[in-house]
């Protein structure tokens, strides 16, 4: 069975945000829910400063205290190491969201894209309201509504569960890549068997040192950054004052 | 007891219920709650309630279980006041969960149980108790005391009362991301502010029946000041936890308590400090504040005003500060204030306890003691 990871060469990345567009289409996720995220920092003082991107995801922890923590195992672990989530389980107590030290667990609060079931016409008589649109498209939530999650998961999770990224495990289990790997313009995802001596994510993982989120909690994070992007120089000297 | 406070009390229930029927059919959305601050007030509830019932538990345990025969007066009214809050310690937990979807998802706890998980042991062992605690209840209420039932209830609810407890500071203790929770030493926190908050409802709900029914029998006055030390012991032992569970927080170079360090400066965590522990230690001090029924009853009632504040000081110390990519875009420190739903859950909550307790002191002759 493979153990799925993920390394992220923060070199190529540029920050574009795709990952997060492309898995909020890709997910259905409601407004404010983001499973693909960043983390930025601004560093130095001016006018010496610098800023740190960094995208962020569930990280599949090998030892996930989410998993240990959910009362009713509907957090799990599939055999290919994913992080999974079953609503049907889920009794919305909230403890893996205290027990996730990456923020990577959201709560569904109000019922998901309710935003969409409005019947105001923004312009009365000549643009669709945002429900009359939904229906225009035959979708379901909201026009944009992608029904390939429901393979393994709810398309749109119900009110009252929290949910979380599973590596697009509908995708994945059909020999596809994770969403946000698919749609980063610029390859800086790379998604393979960390059990697979010969896969693309050991041979990064070998050549180049590797950053996990959070190491000391002993969660052992599924997810790398390799080449931290630092485009500065400066001039060598024996020390400075 | 007047039909007013009855009605009153009616009335608290029907404004909780309404409140409690709007989150079972929209979901946690009526809280002020989101992803960062996602523990709030009605969690804070069931804390409190919980708690104060395993004090209670305790304390109606002193003459049967550890043999102090001199408390039996206090022993019925103590086990009463334990099965009303903790029903609605658990009222108020069930209500933080989700809409009437997700609560009937906890069928799940039988069908998929984790034996990993500290919140599964919670739920399950409280389910338990509270169920042990009633028929404790009904074997002292008929004066079944020392049948085998009664016996076994007895010893039953306290254990039950002790493992409970336990699975309660362990879903805060083991919570590694969040030290802000104060880890193992939530276990000693607890002990001791739920032995104190019992004792506080205890002493509050006595002397408001004394002096609603003319005043303390003779032969209960030394009982009563012996529970009045105890109290006063008890605060004083809260109020050492206090200043050690502070001095950690303030110390430790952990950037995580940093929550804690900014609900220190904020108005609740004074209410906590003041009114829950310090003005009421001041007080009970005071032999002649302490031996006064009015003193000991505003000193009862600011412990547990406090108290409650302190369970949400607790929720809100290891949230305000957002953890991991959910920093991202939200200032360092979150702020939080309860909906009028939130509200309506506590107030669902009390009005029900009281109600209870009230139906309790009309009805079931609460001073009762062995034949």
């Amino acid at each position: 069975m493979p153990n799925y990871a993920m390394v992220i060469d923060l070199q190529l990345c540029t920050g574009c945000g795709g990952c997060i567009i492309g898995c909020k289409n890709e997910n259905n996720l409601p407004e404010g829910v983001r499973w693909s995220n960043k983390i930025t920092e601004t560093l130095g003082r001016f006018p010496h400063v610098r800023y740190h991107y960094r995208p962020t995801l569930c990280n599949h922890c090998e030892n996930a205290p989410c998993v240990r923590g959910c009362p009713t195992r509907a957090l799990y672990k599939t055999k290919d190491g994913i992080t999974a989530h079953d609503p049907d389980k889920c009794i919305g107590c909230r403890y893996c969201m205290v027990n996730c030290p990456y923020g990577a667990v959201n709560y569904t609060w109000n019922k998901p894209h309710q935003e969409w079931e409005d019947n105001t016409e923004i312009i009365p008589g000549c643009t669709y309201s945002p429900r009359g649109l939904v229906n225009a498209v035959d979708a379901k939530g909201w026009p944009i509504f992608n029904p390939d999650p429901d393979v393994n998961y709810k398309a749109i999770r119900p009110t009252g569960v929290i949910e979380k990224c599973h590596f697009c495990l509908h995708r994945v289990e059909a020999g596809d890549l994770p969403y946000c790997v698919e749609v980063c313009p610029s390859n800086a995802r790379v998604f393979g068997d960390l059990d697979d001596p010969n896969s693309k994510v050991n041979e990064l993982l070998g050549m180049f040192r590797a950053e996990q989120l959070r190491p000391e909690l002993g969660t052992r994070p599924k997810v790398f950054y390799i080449r931290e992007f630092c485009p500065c120089a400066y001039e060598p000297g024996k020390g400075m004052i | 007891m007047s039909k007013l406070w009855f009605g009153l009390l009616g009335l608290g229930v029907l404004v909780g219920l309404f409140t409690a029927l709007t989150v079972m059919s929209k979901g946690l959305g009526v809280y002020n709650a989101n992803d960062i601050t996602f523990w709030v007030l009605p969690m804070a509830g069931y804390l409190f309630f919980a708690l104060t019932a395993a004090g209670l538990t305790f304390l109606s345990s002193l003459p049967s279980v550890f043999g102090m025969k001199q408390y039996y007066p206090i022993a019925k009214r103590a086990s009463l006041l334990a099965g009303a809050t903790l029903l609605v310690g658990v009222m108020c937990k069930g209500l933080d969960l989700g809409p009437l979807s997700t609560l009937l998802n906890t069928i799940n706890l039988a069908l998929s149980p984790n034996f990993m998980s500290p919140i599964w042991w919670m739920a399950v062992l409280y389910g338990i108790y509270i169920t042990v605690v009633i028929i404790k209840f009904y074997f002292i209420h008929k004066n079944k005391w020392h049948s085998i039932g009664g016996k076994t209830s007895g010893l039953l609810a306290l254990l039950l009362m002790f493992m409970s407890y336990t699975a309660l500071s362990i879903v805060f203790g083991t919570a590694d991301a969040r030290p802000a929770f104060f880890g193992h030493f939530t276990a000693v926190y607890f002990a001791v502010t739920a032995l104190t908050s019992g004792m506080a409802v205890l002493v509050l709900a006595s002397h408001f029946h004394f002096a609603l029914t003319g005043g303390m029998p003779k032969e209960q006055k030394p009982i009563f000041d012996n529970v009045s030390k105890m109290f006063l012991g008890l605060l004083g032992a809260a109020l050492f936890i206090f200043i050690l569970r502070a001095v950690i927080g303030h110390t430790s170079l952990q950037e995580a308590f940093d929550g804690f360090r900014h609900i220190a400066g904020s108005g609740i965590y004074n209410i906590e400090m003041w009114l829950g522990l310090i003005i009421p230690f001041v007080m009970m001090i005071i032999p002649s504040v302490r031996n006064s029924r009015a003193g000991i009853i505003l000193a009862s009632s600011f412990v547990l005003v406090g108290m409650f504040f302190g369970r949400l000081v607790m929720l809100l110390s290891a949230q305000v500060k957002p953890v991991g990519n959910l920093a991202e875009t939200r200032p360092e420190f979150v702020s939080y204030f309860p909906s009028m739903h939130e509200f309506g859950i506590i107030l669902l909550a009390l009005s029900l306890s009281l109600l209870i307790y009230s139906i309790g002191v009309k009805y079931l002759r609460l001073e009762a003691t062995p034949e």
